[in-house]
């Protein structure tokens, strides 16, 4: 709450409007990817090519609104020259955009995993681990958002904590995934193309959390990125 | 103690100071000391008012004269102030209470989309966190792009379903909005995931069942057909029966047939690659292909406009037909029936007329029910499938277009479809 109340003390209300206008867009950003997201992993639990093509079409829309936000931030540094918190603001809207656009990317290519395995044979692994990773990654950058939305650290934080298990269920996945291969050379296709849409999803969860980090750069001003979740833990007992 | 008698105690100190003071020839000395004190003592009174005021909450101290009147009026004021304040506090928190405890989930929204107050089953639905999302922007925290759009448009007149998928669980919410004050809005948020549920499973119950019993159904009317080819090996009192065993099994037909395009018309999301559709041709189509089964009638198209309608063609066309089929079931080809198309305005009217044997007007608001009949004896000399409408009220639903109903007994009937044709 302080956070947000801080934005509302500018003497010029122009400029807090377009701050606030700002972030509500980027917000909305995350609305639509999210919703994208969960498209995608509704397309890959019923093997829909529908959904899926829905998913694929609206990634042009997503693209469109990135641009968008960008050149408004873009503007708001030229006209306004932010400083402190407003600079982190602002700093923090252009990355976070960067970062869900790529999510919106990879819920696009999980769509046109679908498509390719929806043309073959039903897969013996039937897709339990790439829904298990769809569910985490996407309650992640519901965290990432929600986080965002706050300006909340410590739920920024439980979602930097969540993507080393994600990274550690990626990994017995691909092993698993691994030994269906051995096990049976003709489903190698169709496993294939599994590891990618799960390779897929592993990466939406890294960019939640570099969401996640955002937000804690944007609140404490603290750069967390690269592993120092240490060290933000001991600044948030610190602050 | 009014104001008179307060100003007589301060001459009468002043007036025995200088009397006093007279006495000893120093009049003036003494009535000046004597205004000194009465206002050093008047500083001190104020003082201890201002100190009370710090703390009303306590009685106020004794005072003297004029100041301890001041003082118990203030007094009273101010508890008659608390009193109403605390009133109006209850009556707050009563109404608080009495919306924290529907089972709903409230939240309400000021003019500027944030929130001010939501109660504790909005929070599960919503995903709402109590003490820290007041003032929050509702639209960043329930960032779905449904709810979103239907929360800023402004437009309430329709109560909005959405789907919110929370891990696994497929959810549906139910949102209704009004205005209350100037832009505020109170939300009531349901789960109604059960019903919606309940819905699909009667949808996929129906469809299953028609094509379950479609693959029967084959096998009898094949083998009726293989009779019906060599009937003359039958004794004659049997060959009614196989006629009317393949017409029923050919009505059993249509039946399924009807019911297995109501349920993908119904089950279908509204498809955004919509095609766009000249109506002169589909009633082209439509007279050509009816021509061949009822050779007697004649349709009447007239083409007023070549505006043509985004939607489905085979929806379009199913829909069309049904109305044209009816019309010639009921007018027994007595007389003209027309298909028409104009454009008024942002509308676009398809109307198929007959003049037929009418719709008493009680019957109309139930027209487009499944297997309503206007005649109860539920006799099938039409031998339609008592489908028609509904699948025509679907169509209609799915193009975003109205089904209007005119008609008088005896003097036929006017099905008209109206599209919107905005953009």
């Amino acid at each position: 709450m302080s956070n947000n109340e801080h934005y509302q003390d500018h003497i010029s209300g122009k400029f807090n409007s377009e701050l606030e206008s700002l972030r509500n867009q980027l917000l909305a950003m995350g609305g639509l990817v999210e919703q994208q997201l969960v498209g995608s992993l509704e397309a890959l639990q019923k093997i829909d090519t529908g959904d899926a093509e829905t998913v694929i079409d609206r990634d042009a829309e997503v693209n469109r609104i990135e641009m968008s936000i960008d050149q408004e931030c873009a503007a708001i540094i030229a006209r306004r020259q932010p400083t402190a918190s407003d600079l982190r603001l602002v700093l923090a809207i252009t990355k976070a955009n960067t970062d869900l656009e790529r999510i919106g990317d990879e819920a696009a290519k999980v769509a046109k995993q679908v498509l390719r395995i929806s043309d073959d044979a039903e897969s013996p692994s039937k897709l339990i681990e790439v829904r298990h990773i769809g569910e985490h990654v996407a309650a992640m950058l519901r965290g990432a958002l929600d986080a965002f939305a706050r300006m909340d650290v410590s739920q920024a934080v439980e979602v930097v904590k969540r993507d080393a298990e994600v990274d550690r269920e990626y990994g017995s996945a691909v092993r698993s995934l691994v030994t269906f291969m051995v096990e049976d050379p003709k489903c190698v296709g169709v496993i294939l193309n599994e590891i990618l849409a799960l390779r897929s999803l592993e990466r939406v969860g890294d960019h939640a959390c570099n969401i996640a980090e955002h937000v804690v750069y944007l609140v404490e001003g603290l750069d967390v990125r690269h592993g120092r979740l240490d060290e933000l833990r001991e600044a948030i007992s610190a602050s | 103690m009014s104001w008179v008698s307060a100003s007589i105690r301060v001459l009468v100190v002043v007036l025995l100071a200088g009397a006093l003071g007279a006495y000893y020839g120093i009049a003036l000395e003494a009535i000046t000391a004597a205004l000194v004190l009465v206002i050093l003592f008047w500083v001190y009174q104020m003082h201890r008012v201002q100190a009370w005021l710090d703390n009303p909450g306590e009685a106020p101290p004794d005072a003297f004269g004029i100041w301890g009147e001041l003082l118990t009026r203030m007094y009273a004021l101010q508890r008659q102030h608390m009193e109403a304040q605390a009133q109006l506090q209850s009556t707050v928190e009563y109404l608080q209470d009495s919306f924290a405890a529907i089972r709903e989930g409230v939240v309400m929204v000021d003019d500027k989309d944030a929130i001010t107050w939501f109660n504790e089953a909005a929070e599960p639905l919503l995903g709402l966190r109590s003490e820290v999302d007041n003032g929050q922007m509702l639209t960043n925290l329930v960032r779905e792009p449904d709810f979103k759009d239907y929360f800023l448009s402004g437009e309430y007149a329709e109560p909005l379903q959405y789907q919110v998928v929370r891990g696994s669980e497929i959810n549906y919410l139910r949102v209704e909005i009004t205005y209350f004050g100037k832009g505020n809005r109170v939300l009531f948020v349901r789960d109604v995931s059960d019903s919606v549920r309940l819905e699909y499973m009667r949808r996929d119950f129906v469809a299953n069942v028609s094509h379950e019993l479609r693959t029967p159904l084959t096998v009898i009317s094949g083998y009726l057909g293989t009779f019906a080819d060599s009937s003359s090996g039958f004794p004659d009192r049997y060959q009614n029966a196989l006629h009317q065993m393949i017409q029923q099994a050919q009505r059993m037909e249509g039946l399924l047939k009807d019911l297995l395009w109501l349920s993908r018309i119904e089950s279908e999301k509204r498809s955004e690659s919509l095609e766009v559709i000249d109506i002169g041709s589909l009633f082209q189509e439509l007279k050509d292909e009816l021509r061949e089964a009822y050779p007697d009638c004649t349709l009447e198209p007239i083409i007023e406009s070549d505006r043509p309608v985004r939607g489905d063609y085979q929806k379009l066309y199913s829909a069309v037909s049904n109305l044209a089929i009816n019309a010639i079931k009921y007018s027994h080809c007595d007389g003209s029936i027309t298909m028409s198309w104009h454009v008024e305005g942002e509308n676009g009217f398809l109307s198929v007329q007959d003049e037929g044997i009418g719709i008493d007007p009680v019957h109309i608001p139930r027209l487009t029910e499944r297997f309503y009949r206007v005649d109860d004896s539920r006799n099938s000399s039409t031998g339609g499938t008592g489908l028609g409408l509904a699948i025509v009220k679907h169509v209609a639903a799915a193009h975003d277009a109205q089904l209007q109903i005119d008609s008088r007994l005896g003097e036929g009937s006017t099905f008209t479809l109206v599209f919107p044709l905005g953009g």
